[in-house]
């Protein structure tokens, strides 16, 4: 029995008369790993702000069941800002405080279990300017875990990080997926790991071209799909690699 | 020292500039990290046309000025709010209209205007019993907002969007605080006047900014800087007779000069 978690039903988005999302539809069962791939300006980014309820006056109806947890699209800090990684992280927490908006210790303590699962506790009181390109990202996820969500929505977390840190990244994402029954949604350009890792996949250009399993996609579906919309370059061999005009 | 004490108006003068000068100090620290620096400049000098017009009609002018703050405030958080203009294209666009209405005001007037002089560059000689009691007021405020708000504060300053999702109030926050800004500028002028209260809103936190781990260091480093220079400025006005807006701005500029060698010298030390 898969019980639905997300259902979005002919969702669209216009802004200053720019089409941004058409015919939108799917359904997200609980537990799914879904990758959303689509070249730059797709409207990636503008989905998931449609399903965190960021964005007013889309069309269509969005269905969520559940709490989400979000790690932006590089979110470009000030790298001198005064701020330790524990404060960070406790803003996942902003919502659980009482009247008098007051961090308990409870609250710092769950914000230090999370950390210590993804191994920065050691930098709770490091300025976040100074961590590298993968703490700063598992901070980023610590945050969004911190209050517990049912559903995981990360939008290119690969920014500056390293190919190494990128892959025990996504055996996170896994293990989440896996041992936490968490949905993940993943929105990424490594389409080798998409491929590899999840069991969805989300083609985005304006609108949803495909979604199906992944074992159901091949090489030459996903090319009829994507070349007459953007300069696709297909490496034969391995790996496949979509390059857009914007790269 | 005691005998410079003596004199009512030093007293007057001395506590409006500690006052105007920790309420701005404390606004610096999230103006520099919101990268608002020309907040000051802008509410400074729009506050310039609600006084030419209070002189002109002989109205009230605290209460102009306020109601002029109160103005800009709306403004820029109504037009920014629709994100098709930038917030910093609205501040010079209201900064150089009120500019223009202000000297426009002053013409009108007949006869030679001395207070103007005061307004551009301050002047505590001017400053009032009431004067006071408001800065009183507006210093209060800012310190229980910052220490009841002090999460709220952190997290606008730090990601407006993220702060959002994460439920933090950002638009109520938003609006005080431009608000909080306008109505402390406009009663800062006749300490430091329209042109130098940029300063004031902008060295205290860039300096607390250089040494700070936290936030909340930051805010005590700037009230430091913000009390010492007030302090110091107008002792320094007193005696080598210079206006005491000035000085304050230059001993301010003079301990970030001596922040930046010290931190300077310190980094390449560690390395
Ligand atoms: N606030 C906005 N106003 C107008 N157009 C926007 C806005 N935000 C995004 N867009 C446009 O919407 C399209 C989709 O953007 P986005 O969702 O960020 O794409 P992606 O994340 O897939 O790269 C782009 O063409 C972008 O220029
Ligand atoms: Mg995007």
């Amino acid at each position: 029995m898969t019980e639905t978690i997300i259902r979005a039903k002919n969702v669209g988005y216009e802004t200053e008369n720019t089409l941004i999302l058409k015919n939108i539809n799917f359904e997200i069962s609980k537990k799914d790993f879904v990758g959303i791939i689509g070249p730059n300006g797709a409207g990636k980014s503008t989905l998931i702000k449609i399903l965190l309820g960021e964005i007013e006056g889309y069309t269509g109806d969005v269905e969520i069941r559940g709490k989400i947890g979000y790690v932006p699209q590089h979110d470009f800090i000030d790298k001198t800002f005064p701020i330790s990684a524990l404060e960070v992280v406790l803003m996942g927490l902003y919502k659980e405080t009482g009247i008098l908006r007051r961090f308990k210790k409870e609250h710092i303590n769950r914000a230090l279990e999370v950390m210590k699962i993804l191994e920065i506790d050691k930098l709770k009181n490091r300025k976040v300017g100074k961590l590298s390109g993968g703490e700063y990202q598992r901070l980023m996820l610590s945050r969004a875990l911190v209050s517990g969500p049912d559903i995981l929505i990360l939008d290119e977390p690969e920014a500056g990080v390293d190919k190494k840190g990128q892959k025990l990244f996504y055996n996170l994402m896994k293990k989440l997926n896996e041992e936490q029954g968490i949905t993940v949604i993943l929105v990424s350009h490594d389409i080798s790991m998409i491929f590899s890792e999840t069991n969805k996949v989300m083609c985005l250009n304006r609108t949803l071209h495909c979604h199906k399993n992944t074992s159901e996609m091949n090489r030459d579906d996903f090319k009829k799909i994507y070349s007459d919309s953007l300069e696709m370059l297909v490496h034969i061999d391995e790996p496949l690699k979509v390059v857009s005009r914007n790269d | 020292m005691t005998e410079l004490f003596s004199y009512d108006f030093m007293v007057y003068a001395v506590t409006a500039a500690l006052l105007s000068g920790i309420s701005c100090s404390v606004l610096s620290n999230y103006i520099v990290l919101k990268k608002m620096e020309f907040i000051g400049d802008g509410a400074g000098h729009t506050a310039f046309g609600g006084i030419a017009l209070a002189i002109l009609m002989g109205w009230n002018l605290n209460l102009v000025s306020v109601i002029t703050g109160v103005i800009f405030a709306l403004s820029i958080y109504f037009v920014s709010k629709k994100q098709k203009v930038n917030e910093n294209s609205i501040i010079g666009i209201l900064l150089s209209l009120s500019m223009a209405l202000g000297v426009i005001f002053i013409s009108l007037k007949k006869g030679y205007t001395p207070e103007i002089d005061g307004y551009l560059f301050g002047d505590i000689l001017m400053v009032s019993e009431t004067d006071i009691k408001i800065l009183a007021v507006v210093f209060s405020a800012i310190i229980i907002s910052v220490i009841l708000f002090n999460k709220e504060l952190k997290y606008y300053a730090f990601n407006q969007r993220m702060a959002k999702i994460y439920g933090v109030p950002v638009n109520a926050v938003n609006f005080l605080f431009l608000l909080t800004v306008s109505v402390v500028v406009v009663t800062s002028v006749k300490i430091i006047g329209i042109i130098l209260v940029t300063a004031l809103l902008l060295t205290p936190g860039i300096i607390a900014k250089m040494w700070a781990g936290t936030l909340n260091h930051m805010i005590i480093i700037s009230s430091v800087v913000g009390t010492v220079s007030s302090v110091l400025g107008i002792i320094a006005a007193y005696y080598f007779n210079i206006p005491p807006g000035p000085s304050i701005v230059v001993t301010m500029f003079g301990f970030f000069l001596i922040s930046f060698l010290i931190k300077n010298i310190y980094t390449k030390i560690k390395k």
